[in-house]
């Protein structure tokens, strides 16, 4: 096909799954566009992005913040109480000497998603007073690639078959940290999944372009 | 190229645009609700010391009410100088109140104690520290804890059990039963002040002092126990843990049990069970008195400990001896202190008078105290309370800061065990067995055979085992009469041996040697025919100890 | 104008932003994130890394993913093990779910991993049924749900830590751990676009 200038590909999208070409069309606010082949949602747009993002985000933090501060699980095996929190749970495989698990646990259940949302953070309320562009950019970047690491959903669903492979044995009763986790992968699970790392782009884009005439490629 | 179009799905959310900063709002509420929720149901930080840490575990041992977890240890580090740990931990809110002088801790772990063992839950759950204590009084932080289980729902008495021995499986912690039930134990053993005795300090526990009664007899639990019971032999031997701690028992037979026991009441530790069951003999209210007696008896075989006994039966012991020289009578003259239990004179029927009062009495009725023999083999001797035939009038004496005195008589037994003794010396001198061996020799080289020489050399060997069983046999009662025998069967072998030998020609060595030894034999049967004559005088035969 | 053919138009991973293939060194333009990063060892670090995880998944199953210790008397159990015993107990659903989690998954991560990194330089099933990208995007979804059984031996070994009964991680523990980390390595490190080729 013929195009004028590169700058056309901003008008084209790629469906992440079959890889259809398409072509971006605005939306209204709150649609969803999604692809003619495979039906995947490619992008959506809201017009309030940031402010969503933001809000979201901190109360993502504060989730997390009482995730990991509370107790997870208490359980009552043999007469004895015994609680654990995601901290202790980290701490005891370093304890008994395994470093490398308890390294690659820490970053993947509490190191990696504090970074995410910290950067989610970060990134939206630079959009929001529109600020420090090439920042965003490379905070942008970097959230890219950590958000295929971040691991908290998976530690909750370990969470309940740990449990199950006690229920015989103790009395199980879950604390306050289990419900907030519970809150944060939610929130979790929306903003990384709905929340396509391209709307944040457009948005990005929306919000410098009275600032530039045309994108500037590194 | 062709291009799609996206397909576009309108979305019929709600508008987020007013209700999404609620969320953060409704997020922030609830974290700060849960926060002050935790910040007030923080109590204060604490710090006991303790001498050691015994299994607490900082960030996880807790400190328990009653098991109700009120506190976790948050650290544990050593004191400045070194003499103990410091155990820091943060109590919860309602720990507050409880936090005064009064308060106490301890580290809960698995002992034994005197209900048995407790703590065992510790096992699981770790050891953590308890806490016992009342509400008010003066906030404190700063603790000292205790360096043994507090005791605080056992309250109880202690007594003093004392025993003339230690007994080495009696030690600090060891249970005291009663009927097999762990009623108290073992609180200290130490030597009394007089060196003589050794006092062991019990603690029964509250519900079990209604129990506890001026009769009531201790006696050391043995690990054996071999009782011939209707006839067949009843064995038990004592719980494995008896065997490690050792185990007092004590019994009531239901006298007194109105009258409390005193404070300085000092019960008397037993041996073992039989000494209890078979001598009831006074009750435990023991009178014990100290009497002495004078002797110029030989003593040599008297030791303290020795028994004092009155018709039989053990009613005090010898507890000091001391001799000292008679320059007239080139004597050993002996002082023996004994303490004698005087209630055992009690008549019971007979309210009035006390035990000692009766034997007071006695003595002026003509009890005297007798040193005799208690078996003639080892010679051991002990003091014996018996009537005499009246040698006078005499009484207890007691002289100002004096032992009071019973009167002693002598013990002609004494002279006869001597003599029965130098008897048995004798014949185990006899030269027997050279005689035999000779008595081969001869035979062996003479080339007359003599038809009766072996079997006379077998009948002095028989009667020469025979004499040697005796000497050796601890039979005392049948003692004197066998010898007796025996030395008759001697002499004739001996007369007999003689005739034979003789036929063997002039065999003088052999010939002296039975000679020397038929008088000797002779002489003997002679002396022990004159023990018999003076045994049959006295058809008590208290020689032969009790029957 | 530039002449531009669709198989030529590149998808950015990092900011799903369509940029056009300009052959060795591809930098998105929106995000400025190379593209086809090296060329010359294309498969290389994934293979590398495919290769490290299989390896690690040998002591994975041979060493005891689970101790027990009571008392002092430890005993330890290996994933295999586990589930054999979990037969044998009668749980047979949780033992076909361990099965399939903890065993089957992995080997089926390699045995994809493998193919497509094959398919890479040589022509093999290019015409299968099979969606390469949708299998590429399976293997990359489910990858991660593989260190569940990690996560569960930390939960189970901070959860039962009484003075006398405890849990302990194994060998196993570590080297699944590592299997699962490099199994998404080389899963990242595989430029999805290579599949494009053999399309």
């Amino acid at each position: 096909m013929k195009i004028e200038n590169e700058d056309v590909l901003d008008e084209l999208v790629i469906c992440p799954q079959c890889h259809t070409l398409h072509k971006e069309i605005p939306i209204k606010d709150g649609a969803k566009a999604c692809c003619s082949e495979c039906g995947r949602v490619m992008y959506r747009y809201d017009s309030r992005l940031a402010e969503h993002g933001l809000a979201l985000s901190i109360t993502a933090l504060i989730f997390f913040a009482v995730a990991n501060f509370f107790p997870l699980v208490k359980i009552e095996l043999l007469g004895s109480e015994q609680f654990i929190t995601i901290p202790k749970t980290i701490l005891s495989l370093f304890d008994n000497g395994f470093y490398v698990v308890g390294m690659i646990c820490a970053f993947l259940i509490f190191i990696f998603p504090l970074m995410i949302f910290s950067l989610y953070l970060l990134i939206f309320t630079l959009l929001k007073f529109g600020v420090r562009e090439q920042l965003s950019k490379e905070l942008l970047v970097l959230l890219s690639r950590l958000k295929p690491w971040s691991m908290s959903d998976i530690f909750l669903i370990s969470i309940l078959v740990a449990l199950v492979k006690l229920i015989g044995y103790a009395q199980i009763h879950m604390g306050i940290s289990f419900w907030a986790l519970i809150v944060f992968v939610l929130l979790d699970i929306y903003l990384t999944r709905n929340i396509h790392i391209s709307e944040i782009w457009m948005l990005r884009k929306r919000v410098f372009l009275p600032k530039n005439d045309k994108e500037v490629p590194a | 190229m062709p291009e799609q179009l996206p397909k576009v799905e309108e979305s019929t959310k709600f508008n987020f645009v007013t209700s999404i900063w609620i969320v953060p709002f409704i997020a922030l509420i609830i974290a700060g609700w849960l926060a002050y929720q935790y910040f007030s149901e923080l109590g204060p930080e604490i710090r006991i010391v303790f001498p050691s840490n015994q299994g607490l575990k900082a960030g996880q041992s807790q400190i328990k009410y009653k098991d109700v977890p009120v506190g976790t240890i948050t650290k544990i580090t050593l004191q400045k100088d070194g003499e103990g740990v410091v155990v820091i931990a943060r109590m919860d809110k309602v720990a507050e109140p409880y936090l005064n002088e009064d308060t106490r801790f301890w580290i809960v772990k698995p002992e034994l104690g005197i209900s048995g063992v407790t703590g065992l839950d510790t096992l699981i759950s770790g050891n953590y520290i308890g806490i016992t204590g009342r509400k008010g009084g003066k906030f404190k932080n700063s603790f000292v804890g205790l360096d043994h289980a507090y005791r605080s729902e056992m309250k109880g008495e202690y007594y003093v059990l004392r025993s003339l021995r230690g007994d080495s499986s009696i030690k600090q912690g060891t249970p005291v039963y009663l009927k097999n039930i762990r009623v108290g134990r073992v609180e200290y053993v130490m030597l009394g002040l007089d060196d003589i005795f050794v006092d062991v300090i019990i603690f029964i526990d509250k519900q079990y002092i209604p129990y506890v009664h001026t009769d009531s007899k201790f006696w050391v639990r043995s690990t054996l126990d071999a009782e011939l019971v209707n006839g067949a032999l009843d064995v038990t031997l004592a719980p494995f843990i008896d065997l490690l701690q050792g185990a007092i028992e004590f019994s009531s037979s239901g006298y007194d049990t109105n009258q409390t026991v005193p404070s300085s009441f000092k019960f008397l530790l037993h041996r073992n069970k039989n000494v209890v069951n078979t001598k009831k003999i006074g009750h435990a209210q023991k009178e014990i008195e100290l009497f002495m007696l004078n002797t110029e008896d030989s003593i040599a075989k008297l030791k303290i400990g020795s028994p004092v006994k009155y018709d039989g039966f053990k009613i005090g012991s010898v507890i000091e001896i001391t001799l000292s020289y008679d320059k007239k009578t080139h004597k050993m003259k002996g002082k023996v202190i004994t303490e004698i239990d005087t209630s055992v004179f009690d008549d019971l029927s007979d309210a009035n008078d006390t035990g000692k009062e009766n034997l007071h009495h006695a003595v002026m009725e003509g009890l005297r105290a007798r040193i005799d023999t208690i078996d003639p083999i080892t010679g051991r001797l002990y003091v014996n309370l018996l009537f005499t035939d009246n040698d006078g009038n005499k009484t207890i004496e007691k002289l100002n800061g004096q032992y009071a005195v019973i009167p002693t008589v002598r013990s002609v037994n004494g002279d006869m065990m001597a003599g029965f003794s130098k008897i048995m010396d004798k014949i185990n001198r006899l030269p027997i067995e050279e005689l035999v061996a000779s008595l081969n020799k001869v035979v062996k080289e003479s080339e007359k055979p003599v038809a009766n020489a072996n079997v006379v050399l077998e009948e002095l060997k028989e009667t020469v085992k025979n004499l040697n069983a005796l000497t050796s046999k601890k039979t005392f009662a049948a003692m004197p009469d066998e010898v007796d025998k025996a030395l008759k069967e001697l002499t004739r072998t001996l007369k007999t041996t003689k005739k034979v030998v003789k036929g063997y020609g002039n065999n003088s060595l052999l010939n002296r040697q039975i000679s020397e030894t038929l008088k000797t034999v002779n002489k003997t049967s002679e002396e022990m025919r004159e023990f018999l004559k003076m045994l049959n005088r006295k058809p008590n035969s208290l020689i032969f100890g009790d029957k | 104008m530039i002449e531009v053919n669709e198989k030529d138009l590149l998808r950015c991973p990092t900011c799903e932003a369509v940029n056009l293939d300009k052959g060795k060194e591809n930098v998105c333009r929106r995000c400025a994130s190379p593209i086809y990063k090296h060329k010359k060892f294309k498969t290389e670090k994934s293979w590398a890394y495919l290769i490290t995880a299989i390896i690690a998944y040998i002591p994975a199953n041979l060493y005891p993913m689970l101790i027990t210790s009571q008392f002092g008397s430890r005993e330890g159990s290996t994933i295999i093990g586990g589930v054999i015993l979990l037969w044998e107990h009668g749980s047979y659903p949780i033992a076909a779910i361990i099965f399939f989690a903890s065993i089957m998954i992995p080997i089926v991560k390699f045995l994809v991993l493998i193919y497509l990194l094959i398919s890479v330089k040589y022509p093999i099933g290019k015409d299968s049924k099979v969606n390469k990208h949708k299998l590429y995007y399976m293997t990359e979804a489910i990858g991660p749900w593989s260190m569940i059984d990690v996560f569960v031996v930390a939960i189970l070994m901070a959860l039962i830590h009484l003075s006398n009964i405890e849990i302990i991680a194994g060998t196993a523990a570590t080297a699944f751990a590592l299997s699962v980390f490099f199994t998404l390595l080389a899963a990242h490190a595989f430029d999805e676009s290579l599949i494009k080729e053999n399309r």
